[in-house]
């Protein structure tokens, strides 16, 4: 066997070699979604005083954009609830979905969470609205 | 020979006494477990950490040497300052049953105190406002709902927590329970008292 010969069959040996790692290769996993916090997934109940709702938005360019729609969110759930309670319809909405004036709603301390995802970011953020101020406004679309 | 023989029968007997007691018989198993049992942790509030909530603030309302036949109200509770739900109303019925049990000071719910009518209400929903805005209370506003519905103090709430990351994924969260009695008659502070738990939470748990 002269030189060329063994500098052909180590070529040969290393080409299998590679074509062999490349198939033990492991399949790409799919993107993990990241884990929640414990108030995104159970919101807080009703208590004697607020209710509570969790806004959520997916997909927007920034962190900023994201939460503040999250909150746009929020606002939406709570007018739906408030019309659904006055049984007076959803016309009563303004075109982006909230009641107007819409006071008292704020987003609870440590309860936003922003994270990146493929197309941008999303949020949840949980707001409490004030009972006392639901009442007020269902009165007044009864017209009491 | 006879006493090596007697010895190892002595010695086979201790043993098979000692296997005998080793083997206990199993006692039979059972869903149920003590209700004071503290459980497994979690982050939000569970049952036992209402226990030992109700249990701070009716001690330390009852070694303050209140009147007998002193009322309390239970007012307005904030809890706006901690994310996950806290159950007002199970606190509420245990500083009910443990306010029965002690005999001399009696409880009331707020719900109770208004019924006496629109006006209570409406005060009522002041005092509210003013303690969830954190304002100054208004001392006419505690009097007249004191005489309206009859009652000597009222307990304020307040709920707040605090969460950080632990190594190892875990999570430490502190509650902090601040409450306020005040006297309808005269405005002041007749007692107030922090309570505070502290829980260290294993990763995936909730």
């Amino acid at each position: 066997m002269n030189r060329r010969e063994v500098l052909a069959m180590a070529a040969a040996l290393l080409a299998t070699g590679a074509v062999a790692r490349e198939k033990r290769e492991k399949p790409e996993k799919p993107e993990k979604p990241p884990e929640l916090p414990p108030w995104a997934v159970s919101p807080k109940q009703t208590d004697s005083v607020y209710f509570y709702v969790v806004g959520s938005a997916g997909d927007l360019k920034t962190p900023l954009d994201a939460r503040e729609a999250a909150y746009q969110d929020a606002l939406q759930k709570i007018s739906r609830s408030i019309v659904t309670e006055a049984g007076v319809g959803e016309k009563a909405l303004s075109p982006s979905g909230v009641l107007v004036p819409m006071e008292g709603a704020e987003v609870l301390p440590d309860c936003t969470y922003v994270h990146p995802t493929k197309g941008g970011f999303a949020a949840y953020v949980q707001v409490s609205f004030p009972i006392v101020q639901k009442r007020k406004i269902i009165a007044r679309l009864q017209g009491k | 020979m006879k006493r090596l023989h007697e010895l190892t029968s002595w010695a086979a007997l201790v043993l098979v006494v000692a296997l005998a007691g080793c083997r206990t018989r199993q006692l039979p198993r059972t869903g149920y477990v003590p209700a004071e049992e503290q459980g497994v942790m979690t982050i939000g509030l569970d049952d036992h950490d209402y226990d030992l909530v109700a249990a701070g603030i009716t001690r330390e309302m009852f070694s303050r040497g209140l009147p007998a036949g002193y009322v309390v109200v239970l007012g307005p509770v904030d809890t706006r300052e901690c994310p996950y739900d806290v159950r007002v109303r199970q606190l509420q019925k245990s500083l009910q049953v443990a306010f029965n049990k002690e005999g001399t000071l009696k409880f009331m719910t707020a719900i109770n105190a208004m019924a006496g009518g629109t006006e209570i209400d409406e005060i009522f929903k002041l005092i509210q406002f003013n303690w969830l805005n954190s304002n100054p209370m208004d001392i006419e506003d505690m009097q007249t709902f004191g005489r309206l519905a009859r009652v000597n103090g009222i307990l304020f709430g307040r709920v707040s927590s605090l969460e950080r990351p632990l190594p190892g994924g875990m999570r430490e969260i502190t509650y902090r329970f601040v409450w306020e009695l005040s006297n309808t008659a005269t405005g002041l502070l007749e007692v107030s008292h922090e309570e505070k738990i502290r829980k260290n939470v294993g990763r995936g748990v909730r």
